[in-house]
């Protein structure tokens, strides 16, 4: 969950001003947490799904390459290294609407499975020492691209 | 490929973790439904360290009567290269123009069987001590279903991405 002070729409680095996540896990799981099955409501039937969390701890990496280099910073382009600082996050993701309908078979990747392109909303906000952020109201327009579906990947790819 | 970390980040992270846990979600004790359609609960969320930690300390069979999982799940072997670093992760196309069967594995975990969520977002909001709006983006998503955990056992559960 990135912010920025540039125009809306982009998401140029060097106008990053917070990047939140929970970290980069034990052998490089990206960014993901264990969460209770509560959470997550999915109807792929009807192209539905939500995703609901309140106070998330996460920790603000101020931006992108800070958060992928645990606060080293980068040489290119120069990012100077910047401590990251503890945050929550809460969030409420709404997908909604089939736009496309897709059976995927990808060999080379070693998954396969039935999605469906959809419309989302997003409802967030970041609180942290000095800082919070809230979300304008749940735009539909502001969707770039959101997928559900059902699939099976590594050793379920070659058992189905 | 970043697997190796900064200590100093992980101890912060993992004892900002466990203060929250510890003041906001001790008493949660919503039951476990193994349905479909899934209920919805605002807090949900669990400690990937402290989720580490308990596997180390008693590895065993998730039947799926936890609540939260307590084994890893590995990550997918491939991913995207942004800044010239491998993350494990491809995100979503920045067009809608892209076809859909032409998306990457949208899963990050492997050894998977399950539900997917995946959404790229970009939009706007406000801030503490900005007068105008600002940017954000959102990339994010779940998995929830069968996986092979880093124990090498079947396990279930579900996973955010953030």
């Amino acid at each position: 969950m990135d912010i920025y002070t540039g125009p809306v729409g982009q998401a140029n680095l060097t106008q990053q001003i917070h990047d939140y996540s929970p970290g980069i896990g034990p052998k490089g799981l990206f960014w993901i947490i264990p969460v209770s099955q509560e959470s997550v409501m999915i109807d792929l039937d009807n192209a539905r799904a939500s995703l609901r969390l309140s106070d998330v701890p996460v920790m603000d990496a101020h931006d992108l390459a800070n958060a992928l280099t645990g606060g080293k910073g980068l040489a290119n382009p120069p990012i100077p290294p910047i401590a990251p600082v503890p945050a929550t996050v809460s969030f409420d993701i709404e997908w909604s609407g089939a736009l496309a309908e897709a059976k995927i078979v990808n060999e080379a990747e070693n998954f396969r499975g039935e999605y469906v392109e959809t419309g989302v909303t997003i409802n967030w906000s970041a609180h942290q020492a000095g800082f919070d952020f809230v979300s304008e109201a749940p735009n539909p327009s502001r969707n770039i691209y959101s997928v559900l579906g059902h699939e099976q990947n590594g050793f379920f790819f070659h058992t189905e | 490929m970043i697997n190796q970390k900064d200590s100093a980040w992980d101890n912060l992270i993992a004892k900002r973790i466990s203060q929250h846990l510890q003041q906001f979600h001790a008493a949660d004790s919503a039951t476990l439904r193994r349905t479909f359609l899934r209920g919805v609960a605002g807090l949900g969320i669990g400690s990937w360290f402290l989720g580490a930690q308990r596997a180390q300390a008693s590895p065993r069979r998730d039947d799926g009567d936890e609540k939260i999982a307590t084994v890893l799940p590995n990550p997918i072997p491939g991913g995207a290269m942004p800044l010239g670093i491998l993350v494990h992760h491809f995100p979503l196309p920045s067009s809608a123009a892209t076809p859909l069967d032409s998306i990457n594995d949208p899963s990050e975990i492997t050894d998977f069987n399950g539900f997917i969520g995946d959404t790229h977002i970009r939009g706007a909001g406000s801030g503490t001590g900005f007068a105008s709006p600002l940017a954000y983006q959102t990339d994010m998503g779940f998995m929830q279903g069968e996986y092979i955990g880093q124990d090498g056992r079947h396990h279930h559960g579900t996973f955010c991405f953030i």
